[in-house]
């Protein structure tokens, strides 16, 4: 069995890169998949403590299926408005859309 | 018994059909409210008679237990307070004696008051207002009269006071009406604020505005004495605003720029006698404190000395009958103060008529010198442009001398006996300063009124010397040719008619309360037990002698030729200008508003403009619209500016929840 701390330290690892990922990349299409690793660190996570608090359950599994069901709908919606955004500028990059302000 | 409520209710209905119905009838509608108001007010009397025969037929009852009382509980109005501190309004009624004798006042008079009017405000184009305001104030009054719970009272007292205002300023395109109507509004207010306020302090003493529970706590000593005693005073500061007490009684005089009708009804039945009842209905408050029946007598024998005094030297024939009233309130006032309560209130009663009367003279008077001195410049109400006039106005001369007789306390008329039962009532208490004051104030009433008689009835016709030389000031005058011919003449029918009527009780209203003979006054309307009445054979005399010096002293002065008043006046020019003037009350009054009330006024608006405009207010909007410049620049748009937010928001509730940083440095190691 791995040892709770690994699995903490490789989704704390992912999961930062994943903010590191939105924070700093210019690309919107790249932000989206950035995310996507966020939401991965997340899920592991709740496989792992599930497994570890309730053994022999599958109440972790049955969230990290959640937890990838909502993910796909988001990049749907996500890519969709990336789609509108390039169609509207001509650009996806961040750095040019700065439409969500007052 | 128990259709009594219907007495306030037929004319407020009367009031709200001709406000709400009649008021759309174009020029039926005067005649049509007239006649609302004159059945309405005529019902209530029907009612107070019905009321009246019924307890009559209980008289034995009454006569054995203290006061029968007969109390309706209406429909509750609303409640107040949280359980178990609850407290269920609902309009109380009663019927006792006293609110019967008052019932029967009022609705007397206002009938033949409304009457009156009929004539005299004949062509106003505001006669349906006049008497939509008329009903309206008539139920007010009879609200007060039967109301038995101290908020059911205090909203028809301020009802009363509202309608007043409406009257008095009813001509309000004259400003000096319209000043009159606000300076009686806000002085009374001054006292009814007081009234207010002392109500408040019974109520959270006892929890309840009912007079019965009020009255058996006070009784009881539930209530502490320092509290009674501050609660009497504050609510007899309600009755001196509305009886015109010193030193709130400036607004009296001034009502006197309403109609003629107004005046008669506001200074007889009404307005003034509201405080004079309020004290007798309260009475139980009032008595259990020394102290204020104390502060009682001293301000009724106050006032009674002072206004009969600056009635001596006034010229306007309404204003002398003011003053009059503002004295006999005072009689009254002292009377309950010395603890005479059935004198107080007898007085009550019988001034009522005989005042009503004087009133509805002097108006009549009024109304037949205005045509004469139309287009001269000269005051029709001034009693030295009159003169003779009881040749051409027999019934109202008559009448007014009746009624004057009445005033001045000559036997065997109404006046005599009850102002008799104060002053053996004073006598009784030992209150030898109030009996001397009242003594001393009969001899004056009597001088003034015949002063007024003299000068209105007898002697030359100082008119026909104003019409044949008119004022040289205004030359054009002498084109109103039409003003000039004029004779003064009786008035018509309808304005006669009531003066005769009213002139029965004004002569006999004071022959059921003939100590030792026809007693009914003194066996219903009392407090505590039945005092055994006799005659007191040298105050009788002294108060008749009083009255006759005063008539004999006027006879002198006024009927032969007019230069011994002259002498006088010019003797003591000092005191004629203060009692001319009226100890310069409405002068210090200005002067108080002006340099104290104005200051204050100054002042706040001071701190209003400069500290909480210039400085909190004004400063607001910029705070916030510079607050909300920089703020602005936090929402870039860019999504990575809001993800970074984000997230350190995320990591600081993290770090909350695990129970801040040390824990977590800790957990980490």
């Amino acid at each position: 069995m791995v040892p709770i701390e690994h699995i903490m330290v490789f989704t704390g690892a992912l999961f930062c890169i994943g903010v590191y990922g939105v924070m700093a990349r210019r690309n919107a299409v790249l932000v989206l998949m950035a995310i996507e690793l966020m939401l991965n660190a997340v899920a592991i996570n709740l496989v792992a403590f599930g497994t570890l608090v309730y053994p022999g359950q599958i109440n972790g599994m049955v969230f990290a299926i959640f937890v990838v069901t909502i993910a796909a709908a988001e990049l749907g919606l996500g890519l969709a408005i990336v789609l509108r955004v390039y169609r509207m500028r001509s650009s996806i990059n961040v750095d040019d859309i700065d439409l969500m302000r007052w | 018994m128990d259709y009594a409520w219907l007495a306030p209710v037929l004319p407020i209905g009367a009031f709200a059909l001709n406000v709400l119905i009649w008021r759309q009838m174009g020029a039926r509608k005067h005649a049509l409210s007239a006649l609302t108001t004159l059945a309405a007010i005529g019902g209530a009397f029907l009612v107070f008679l019905a009321v009246f025969s019924d307890a009559s037929a209980h008289l034995e009852e009454t006569a054995t237990s203290s006061g029968r009382h007969l109390i309706f509980e209406g429909t509750p109005w609303f409640t107040v307070g949280v359980a178990p501190h609850l407290y269920v309004f609902a309009p109380t009624l009663v019927v006792d004696w006293l609110s019967i004798m008052m019932l029967g006042v009022v609705t007397f008079l206002a009938f033949l008051i409304e009457f009156y009017a009929t004539g005299y405000m004949k062509g106003d184009n505001r006669y349906w207002w006049f008497f939509s305001v008329k009903a309206l104030f008539t139920a007010a009054m009879l609200g007060v009269v039967l109301s038995y719970n101290f908020l059911l009272m205090y909203i028809c007292w301020e009802l009363v006071g509202l309608c007043s205002f409406l009257l008095i300023g009813f001509w309000y395109s004259e400003r000096a009406n319209a000043e009159a109507a606000k300076k009686a509004f806000i002085t009374t207010r001054v006292g009814d604020v007081g009234f207010f306020i002392g109500l408040a302090l019974l109520f959270l003493k006892t929890g309840t505005f009912d007079m019965k529970a009020t009255f058996a706590a006070v009784e009881s000593g539930a209530i502490d004495p320092a509290t009674v005693t501050i609660a009497g005073i504050l609510i007899f500061l309600g009755a001196m605003g509305k009886s015109g007490q010193f030193p709130l009684h400036v607004w009296l005089p001034d009502a006197m720029a309403g109609p003629t009708p107004v005046s008669a009804l506001v200074h007889s039945a009404t307005m003034v006698a509201a405080g004079v009842y309020l004290v007798g209905r309260a009475y139980p408050i009032f008595h259990a404190s020394p102290t204020t029946m104390g502060i009682i007598t001293t301000v009724g024998t106050i006032t009674a000395i002072f206004a009969a005094t600056i009635a001596l030297t006034q010229r306007d024939i309404k204003r002398i009958l003011a003053y009059s009233t503002i004295s006999q309130l005072g009689y009254m006032i002292m009377a309950l103060g010395v603890g005479a309560y059935t004198a107080g209130l007898f007085h009550l009663f019988t001034h009522a008529f005989f005042k009503a009367l004087l009133f509805l003279g002097a108006g009549s008077v009024i109304h037949s010198m205005e045509p004469v001195l139309h287009g001269t410049g000269r005051n029709p109400n001034d009693i030295f442009n009159m003169g003779g006039l009881r040749k051409q106005m027999p019934v109202t001369f008559w009448t007014f001398l009746l009624a004057s007789l009445s005033l001045a306390g000559i036997a065997p008329l109404a006046g005599f006996w009850s102002k008799d039962a104060i002053l053996v009532g004073a006598y009784e208490a030992d209150a030898w300063l109030p009996l001397i004051v009242a003594l001393f104030t009969a001899f004056l009433t009597a001088f003034y009124m015949f002063r007024c008689i003299y000068l209105v009835f007898f002697g030359p016709a100082r008119w026909q010397v104003a019409t044949a030389t008119p004022d040289h000031h205004d030359n054009h005058s002498t084109d109103h040719a039409s003003g000039h011919h004029a004779e003064p003449h009786e008035s018509p029918w309808t304005m006669a008619l009531p003066l005769v009527l009213i002139c029965v009780p004004a002569i006999a209203a004071g022959w059921i309360g003939i100590p030792g003979f026809s007693e009914a006054f003194a066996e219903t309307v009392r407090f505590g037990p039945m005092i055994e009445e006799h005659i007191n054979l040298v105050l009788a005399g002294a108060g008749t002698l009083a009255g006759l010096l005063g008539i004999g002293l006027a006879t002198l002065m006024y009927l032969t030729p007019v230069s011994g008043p002259r002498l006088i006046s010019e003797s003591f020019p000092a005191v004629y200008k203060t009692l001319y003037n009226k100890y310069y009350f409405d002068e210090m009054y200005q002067w108080i508003i002006d340099h104290v009330v104005l200051a204050i006024a100054a002042m706040a608006a001071t701190v209003d403009r400069k500290i909480l405009n210039d400085r909190i207010v004004d400063w607001c909007g910029p705070f916030l619209q510079g607050a909300g410049a920089r703020l602005r620049l936090t929402t870039s748009g860019y999504i990575y500016h809001y993800a970074f937010g984000f997230i350190i928001g995320i990591m600081a509730i993290g770090v909350v929840i695990s129970g801040g940083i040390p824990d977590m440095r800790f957990a980490l190691w």
